[in-house]
């Protein structure tokens, strides 16, 4: 055996760590907590005009050792805090922290009763729902097409009802996700899995598990991201 | 396109698979057999050769993760290329790849010939224990064949952590493989 054989088996060992691997950053430095920049008016605007996706990348945590390279602003993480205008229209800014962990999940909400849902017949699909995010307008300005439903990381997740998977896979910001189609043709998201355990074109049964609960893709915690669709329209899966 | 959808076309034997699938991740599966091959023409070359062995692999093997599946099979097909055309005198990076994994085989195992898909099993089973931090660092330097300053700059970390992860990770495999009871 040499280390040529190493590097060729290491083909399909590591086929599954693919997509973990060409994440940006490590998780749990990949993201800032962007809704304290954004929670002005002015940092809303700034926000809208440069788009998610570049902030995304350009605001991050680094680890005390973050080598500064040309154009890269590096700040405290309560400098960074205490002028989040200035900050939002800059385009390099790496935070220096020690540790940062995601902080809590905002809770608005904490049920577990059925009838909550807007759909008949449905079950939740996690155990107990603690809505971290709302469908609709959030207190940062931004419409959102889907709830957060936040939970410990390797939580079970359940269909909400009878259906086909019609699509799994990864994406850079849902994470591993999957699309169920209700018997009646509605259309459930599920995103930021921790994995997926069920397959495309696979019928499940409501209640079956079709995954667990993760912090794939763009989050700052563990939560599954439901967006649920009738007729190709987005609506809220709560009353 | 979505990748089922593609998936699919190249179930159906459309041809229109392949284009999607150029357009969609033929500048990854170039970079990917450039880092291998250090040859603009052999990394082409080694797309064509990958995009033809998966147009003949589906629907036999249906992947779950159609990305993670073409890159694979890109980075074997690189692989191969640099073992036939080169046994001897093998391209840098891959010298110096082999070179560091090298040090991972455990002194009994150097003169035997390990089964592929015992070994694969086992570098699978120590993957999914790594921290993932360290598997991420291990994935990138020797699954896609990065640099340690471009890990160092992906990461924004030094270049002296990821060489220290790197080494401390290769010493953690040496002592799984000794640990390990595969066929050799």
């Amino acid at each position: 055996m040499n280390g040529y054989d190493i590097l060729n088996a290491l083909g399909s060992a590591g086929e599954a760590f693919v997509e973990e691997a060409q994440e940006l950053r490590p998780t749990k430095k990949t993201v800032i907590h962007w809704s304290r920049l954004v929670s002005t008016a002015a940092a809303c605007l700034a926000f809208a005009v440069l788009a998610g996706a570049s902030l995304m990348t350009v605001y991050y945590f680094a680890s005390p050792n973050q080598k500064k390279s040309e154009g890269m602003t590096v700040v405290s993480e309560a400098e960074l805090l205490a002028s989040e205008e200035s900050l939002v229209q800059t385009e390099h800014v790496v935070v220096k922290t020690e540790e940062y962990s995601a902080p809590a999940a905002r809770v608005l909400q904490e049920e577990s009763d059925h009838t909550m849902l807007r759909f008949e017949g449905w079950v939740l699909p996690v155990e107990q729902v603690v809505i971290a995010g709302a469908f609709g307008q959030r207190a940062n300005g931004i419409q959102s097409d889907h709830v957060n439903l936040a939970g410990p990381e390797g939580d079970r997740i359940v269909a909400v009802a009878d259906g086909k998977v019609t699509e799994t896979g990864y994406d850079a910001t849902l994470g591993y996700y999957l699309i169920l189609e209700t018997e009646d043709g509605v259309l459930v998201k599920y995103a930021h899995l921790k994995d997926v355990t069920v397959e495309a074109d696979q019928e499940v049964q409501q209640g079956e598990m079709v995954g667990s609960m993760g912090k794939t893709g763009r989050v700052t915690g563990p939560n599954l991201a439901l967006t649920v669709y009738v007729d190709g329209v987005p609506v809220n899966p709560f009353r | 396109m979505e990748d089922t959808r593609i998936i699919e076309l190249f179930c159906e034997r459309d041809e229109n698979a392949i284009a999607e699938t150029t357009n969609k991740y033929g500048q990854k599966m170039q970079a990917m057999a450039l880092r291998i091959l250090e040859n603009k023409e052999d990394a082409e070359e080694c797309v064509n050769e990958s995009l033809w062995k998966v147009w003949e692999a589906i629907p036999k093997e249906k992947p779950l993760f159609l990305k993670a599946y073409l890159l694979k099979v890109c980075r074997n097909t690189a692989l191969n290329t640099i073992r036939y055309r080169n046994a001897d005198k093998r391209q840098g990076n891959v010298q110096e790849l082999t070179a560091e994994l090298e040090q991972c085989i455990p002194d009994h195992m150097q003169e035997f010939r390990a089964e592929g898909r015992e070994l694969e099993g086992c570098l699978k089973r120590f993957l999914e224990g790594l921290p993932k931090e360290k598997r991420q660092i291990f994935m990138n330097r020797y699954w896609f064949g990065e640099s340690v300053a471009d890990i160092s700059q992906k990461y924004g970390i030094s270049e002296e952590k990821v060489k220290t992860t790197c080494f401390r990770v290769r010493k953690k495999l040496k002592q799984y493989l000794e640990k390990e009871d595969f066929t050799i």
